[in-house]
């Protein structure tokens, strides 16, 4: 006993020393933290080990091993928490590449040194530089995409991005659909498939189309363009004689513009928009990488100015249909503005965004601001009060085969997802967000992806309705992940570091006095057989809810809330469905893993739990407090 | 009671027609509501279902193994709801269904009607391993004895969650005989299963009283003397005290 208490004595020094290092995300479960954790588990007569029961009862037919692995011994979910952390900090381009290759389990990824064009004397040489570097991008795309033929490449497009959009109910959708290259006969056949009581034999034969897909190519295809414009990029800040009109040269994979210090419109689909300054305008095509419509590589390079991005039809610049888009922008405040689909979003592609400064705005329908399907999406914006709004899917969404990731470095910044898609299934006056590290899988044939958003500072305002904050659905991953800052987190349901249906959530927050508000299922929870967890490491924070909520585990999951330090407030309307609860698992009859840990601090506890005590709460919940 | 006028309305349509497919019908009860109007319209699919029982029922198990959750969400709303008369010769049939997955679904379905006559139409069941899970809950809910060998057997050797399975069967057949089985659980690897089986014998109550006891004291395993104290506990009605070290640890609520 006195060896335990000296441990004890121990860890609660480790702890302070884990708290003094004050906004360091990572790690999000150190040792000494975690030990709390377990002690926590002893006062039921478990281990560590009880985590792990099984949750991994779906046969998808594809999944990401790592994620079946994490439901298998949840204590590895906080550790991906901090490999994404530590990429964000770090924020180099071959750490983002380095990271979604192992995300997605691709062997290996490209070494992406920045192309070198220090030694281009002029703009001939540095194109010249640029389009060679083109032809190898564009050979490693082609062999990415040969397996599958055209008319395929439109119809398990459509089989995405139709539901999205819904065209059966808003048929003057579909025009922009045909404009970006679909065919009526493949929009036909996908609403004819959404008629059928069983969708096993399509959605099977549409993730073998999808499988056939040579990732490994098209991540050493994307990883070379984009290194290839950042090459450009930081030469094209160093030059100075700009041609005083807009310049056009043909070259096969489309223009390259050359455009003036002035204020230029772009509006035509291109390979290469390189623009000096000035306050542009960018719309539709340019920018936009479709490969239905033989763009499949664009790339936009804007050295400053005001600028606006904007689209009227299903693409916007910085987004990818069977292609890889880039877009470098270098300052200035901008706006990004789409009808639909919006920028750093990729269908079967690649979509590289970065925007390294001003304060900035992101508007989108839906699919937009890091949001992928069988392809990779990063939006990465450096600095600046920014405001990111989507509809739906977004701000770090991935589908199946998908990594989305919202990256912003700093700022007082706004997020909002869920204004548009309403849930009249559920709830009437809600809306669906999908968003704000969401990932989805094709239910019960395939996992999803991964999908985070990481703000390292300021102070934040994430704004979601269902589906939002740190969640996922059917053998996914979702990740929310703030730094610095005071930060207000709001939702209705299923979000905030929450696992719906064998999957996995996470929500961290450094520091600062944070309020959480959500409704169900949010702050640390799981619902069916899977993996729920909220970190909060400092400040006086404030966690509202009403039910299934605050370290709740629900139907044979495991959820995990650890605030670390602060005078915090738990408030739950339904004392039994929220801090630090299991249930019965209904017809199941067995019960789940649910801790509420909290390590320092006058705490306060809707549910009457006491400060510096150990609750058991049934089937089988802790309220450990320090 | 206006989606009943609806669905009465629907049902008055067939008349001089044709009713509509089942197929159809069971595609708008299941469908996600994407607007006010298909949630009105769904409302009214499943009025119509349930008039054309049990050929309703019977088009919904044809895709119960099918990726339509709600097929199988609203089936089971049928099977708590319906009578036990309507749905059980339905289900009988797909007892023999080609698919295992299907079969399964018969099987967990019929646990859940009062109709222990059917037991030996089920105890073949407990031969195949993807049905093995059900047919002893089915067979445990239905109080059917010879069932307790094949749980046993499960709770041994089975992966966890038939582990969990066979404890809540053993609980629900009531045998004490089952109490070593249930001890030697209290010994698993994962709470899920320690906890069924810790329960299993509290409910089996004061029969298991003394071979609990002996556990309590004289086990090996340091967990099973531990979980056997807190069955001795329950069944004896005392209050569960916990220690943390030498801290009390406060119980809010059931133990199992």
């Amino acid at each position: 006993m006195k060896a335990r208490t000296i441990s004890l004595l121990l860890i609660s020094l480790a702890a302070g020393a884990v708290r003094a290092e004050g906004t360091s995300l990572a790690p999000l479960l150190p040792d000494a933290v975690r030990a709390h954790a377990e002690t926590a588990l002893s006062a039921w007569r478990m281990t560590p080990d009880d985590a792990g029961f099984a949750k991994d009862h779906g046969e998808p037919l594809w999944t990401l091993g790592w994620v079946t692995n994490v439901l298998n011994d949840p204590w590895l979910l906080p550790p991906m928490g901090d490999r994404i952390a530590a990429t964000a900090q770090r924020d180099e381009p071959a750490a983002w590449w380095s990271l979604m290759a192992e995300h997605m389990e691709l062997a290996s990824a490209p070494s992406n040194q920045p192309e070198s064009f220090a030694n281009t004397p002029g703009i001939e040489e540095a194109l010249a530089l640029f389009t060679n570097r083109v032809a190898e991008a564009d050979r490693l795309l082609t062999a990415a995409y040969a397996p599958i033929a055209p008319a395929s490449r439109i119809a398990v497009a459509a089989s995405v991005l139709a539901p999205m959009l819904d065209l059966e109910n808003e048929p003057e959708r579909r025009e922009a659909f045909r404009r970006a290259g679909f065919t009526e006969e493949a929009l036909a056949h996908v609403e004819a498939e959404s008629r059928l009581l069983d969708m096993t034999e399509p959605s099977r034969a549409w993730l073998a189309e999808i499988g056939r897909i040579d990732y490994p190519h098209l991540l050493a295809a994307a990883a070379l363009f984009q290194s290839a414009v950042d090459g450009l990029a930081d030469w094209a800040a160093a030059w100075t004689n700009w041609p005083s009109e807009v310049q056009r040269r043909a070259t096969p994979w489309g223009e390259l513009v050359i455009g003036t210090t002035g204020d230029d419109r772009h509006e035509r689909a291109s390979l290469l928009i390189l623009d000096p300054g000035g306050d542009d305008r960018y719309r539709d095509e340019a920018g936009a990488a479709n490969g239905l419509v033989g763009a499949s590589l664009a790339a936009i390079v804007d050295v400053g100015g005001n600028d606006t991005y904007t689209a009227e039809g299903l693409l916007a610049p910085g987004s990818a249909l069977w292609g890889v888009a880039v877009v470098h922008d270098a300052a200035g405040d901008d706006r990004h503005d789409a009808e639909w689909i919006g920028v750093a979003s990729a269908v079967f592609g690649s979509a590289w965004v970065d925007d390294r400064g001003g304060d900035d705005t992101y508007r989108a329908h839906v699919m937009s601001q890091g949001a992928a399907t069988a392809g990779w999406a990063l939006l990465r914006d450096q600095a600046g009060d920014d405001r990111y709004e989507v509809g739906a899917y977004g701000q770090g969404f991935s589908g199946v085969r998908g990594w989305g990731l919202l990256f912003d470095r700093g700022g007082h910044d706004v997020y909002l997802a869920g204004n548009r898609i309403q849930d009249f299934e559920r709830d009437e006056p809600r809306f669906f967000s999908f968003a704000q590290g969401f990932s989805i899988g094709m239910r019960p044939h395939a996992g999803g992806g991964v999908a985070a958003l990481v703000d390292l500072a300021g102070n934040d305002t994430y704004l979601g309705d269902i589906y939002a904050q740190g969640v996922s659905y059917y053998y996914a991953a979702g990740f929310l992940l703030d730094g610095a800052g005071n930060d207000r987190y709001d939702l209705h349901q299923y979000g905030q570091g929450c696992g719906i249906h064998l999957s996995l959530g996470l929500l961290a927050d450094a520091d600062g006095q944070d309020t959480y508000t959500g409704a169900i299922l949010a702050q640390g929870a799981a619902h069916d057989y899977a993996v729920g967890m909220l970190f909060d490491h400092a400040g006086h924070d404030q966690y509202t809810a009403d039910h299934h909520a605050q370290g709740r585990a629900l139907n044979n999951a495991f959820a995990l809330l650890v605030d670390r330090a602060g005078d915090d407030r738990y408030f739950g309307r339904d004392r039994q469905g929220t801090q630090g609860i299991g249930n019965e698992g209904g017809f199941r009859d067995y019960g789940s893993l649910a801790l509420l840990v909290d390590l320092a601090g006058d705490d306060t506890y809707s549910g009457g739990f006491s400060n510096r005590a150990v609750t058991l709460r049934p089937l089988y919940g802790v309220v450990y407090d320090e | 009671m206006a989606a009943g006028v609806l669905a009465a309305l629907i049902g008055c349509s067939a008349w001089g027609a044709e009713p509509r497919p089942l197929n159809d019908v069971l595609f708008d009860a299941t469908r996600y509501a994407d607007s006010p109007a298909r949630r009105v319209e769904r409302e009214a699919a499943r009025a119509e279902l349930k008039q054309r029982m049990p050929d309703a029922f019977r088009t919904a198990m044809t895709y119960i193994n099918g990726d339509r959750v709600m097929v199988q969400v609203l089936a089971m709303e049928w099977v708590l709801e319906l009578p036990d008369e309507e749905l059980a010769p339905v289900l009988l049939e797909y007892l023999d269904h080609d698919d295992p997955a299907t079969r399964r679904i018969a099987v967990y379905f019929l646990g859940f009607l009062d109709t222990p006559q059917h037991a030996e139409r089920v105890m073949p069941h407990l031969d195949h391993e993807t049905t093995r899970g059900a047919a002893l809950r089915t067979l445990g809910k239905w109080k059917h004895q010879p069932a307790r060998a094949a749980a046993e057997t499960a709770l041994r050797e089975g992966h966890e969650r038939l582990r969990v399975v066979a404890a809540n069967t053993l609980r629900d057949l009531g045998d004490p005989a089952a109490a070593e089985a249930l001890m030697a659980a209290l010994d698993d690897r994962y709470f899920t299963v320690r906890h069924a089986a810790a329960r299993a014998l509290v409910v089996l109550g004061e029969p298991v009283g003394p071979a609990v006891e002996r556990a309590a004291a004289e086990a090996a395993s340091a967990r099973v003397r531990e979980m056997s104290r807190r069955v001795l506990e329950q069944i004896k009605g005392e209050a569960p005290s916990f220690m943390l070290d030498d801290r009390a640890v406060i119980v809010d609520g059931a133990w199992f």
